[in-house]
């Protein structure tokens, strides 16, 4: 009897045990997954070759429990680049970055102008009117 | 007559010849299957006969096995060492592609579409439990025998 009581003790140790290792888990990951629908971020760097450049990119989570279609439309030196139209599923981010050179570049055949601004506005579906936007300044 | 002129339309086409397509060389690293979690970077090289001038940039499409979109990237030209690079962290398992189409000077050339495809896998990790049951029987052990010595 006293034998199969240390075995019943063990065994809700390690029961014990695995539900504290779950929940602790578990509040780890509700603390990370808490996203924002858009997450834009600006780094800027050095490319040999280049020169200074700046990545700008905007990360877009979709928090609905049905897939959308989101729009990134693209601004530089407020004038229309692009606009993406690319299909969301919930739970699985999508990330729109755009690498550009900051500075005036030369060659022998052709000049880009220097970045001042660049835009992005992010639409969804099922909304008129932009979900976000951001605007980042190079002087 | 009619066979003159089907002659002198051949002969124009032969002048003429195919169109030549761009060709990319995609180069992966790591190279093979990866594990899911690690950084894949694709470098990408124009073909040799593509001039390559400033303004040029190359838009990556990292598809998730299945579908849709992970990470959409526009890169510019390094003009140094006249590559294109981009790279992304894959979160699930399967086939991945790369889908690259160059733009030059803001505009997207159709001819130049190219593909690359790589696998994610899922090596077996252990997780929090895998460290936790065996350092509690570990314990267990060693009190149990403690108390036996004592």
């Amino acid at each position: 009897m006293r034998y199969s009581l240390k075995h019943v003790y063990i065994i809700l140790l390690v029961v014990v045990v695995s539900l504290l290792v779950f929940i602790v888990q578990g509040l780890y990951q509700q603390e990370t997954k808490y996203l924002k629908q858009v997450e834009f971020k600006r780094i800027d760097g050095y490319s040999e070759g280049t020169g200074n450049i700046s990545e700008v990119q905007a990360r877009i989570n979709n928090q609905d429990t049905v897939r959308h279609n989101y729009t990134v439309q693209v601004s530089l030196n407020s004038v229309f680049f692009t606009d993406e139209i690319v299909e969301v599923m919930p739970d699985q981010p999508f990330t729109f970055k755009i690498v550009l050179p900051v500075e005036k570049q030369f060659s022998d055949l052709s000049v880009e102008e220097a970045l001042h601004n660049v835009s992005f506005i992010i639409f969804r579906d099922d909304r008129p009117e932009p979900i976000d936007r951001i605007e980042y300044k190079f002087d | 007559m009619r066979r003159i002129l089907i002659l002198l339309l051949l002969m124009i086409f032969s002048l003429i010849g195919p169109v030549e397509a761009y060709v990319y060389d995609h180069s992966l690293d790591p190279v093979g299957d990866v594990n899911i979690g690690t950084r894949i970077t694709d470098t990408v090289s124009p073909s040799p006969s593509s001039e390559v001038f400033l303004g040029y940039q190359m838009r990556f499409k990292w598809w998730r096995p299945g579908d849709g979109v992970a990470q959409l990237t526009f890169a510019p030209i390094n003009l140094a060492r006249n590559e294109y690079i981009d790279s992304y962290t894959p979160d699930t398992t399967g086939t991945w592609k790369i889908q690259s189409l160059e733009y030059i000077k803001k505009k997207s050339n159709q001819n130049t579409n190219s593909e690359k495809t790589f696998n994610v896998v899922q090596v077996p990790e252990f997780g929090p439990l895998g460290l936790a049951i065996p350092l509690f029987l570990i314990g267990l052990f060693y009190t149990g025998l403690r108390k036996r010595m004592l």
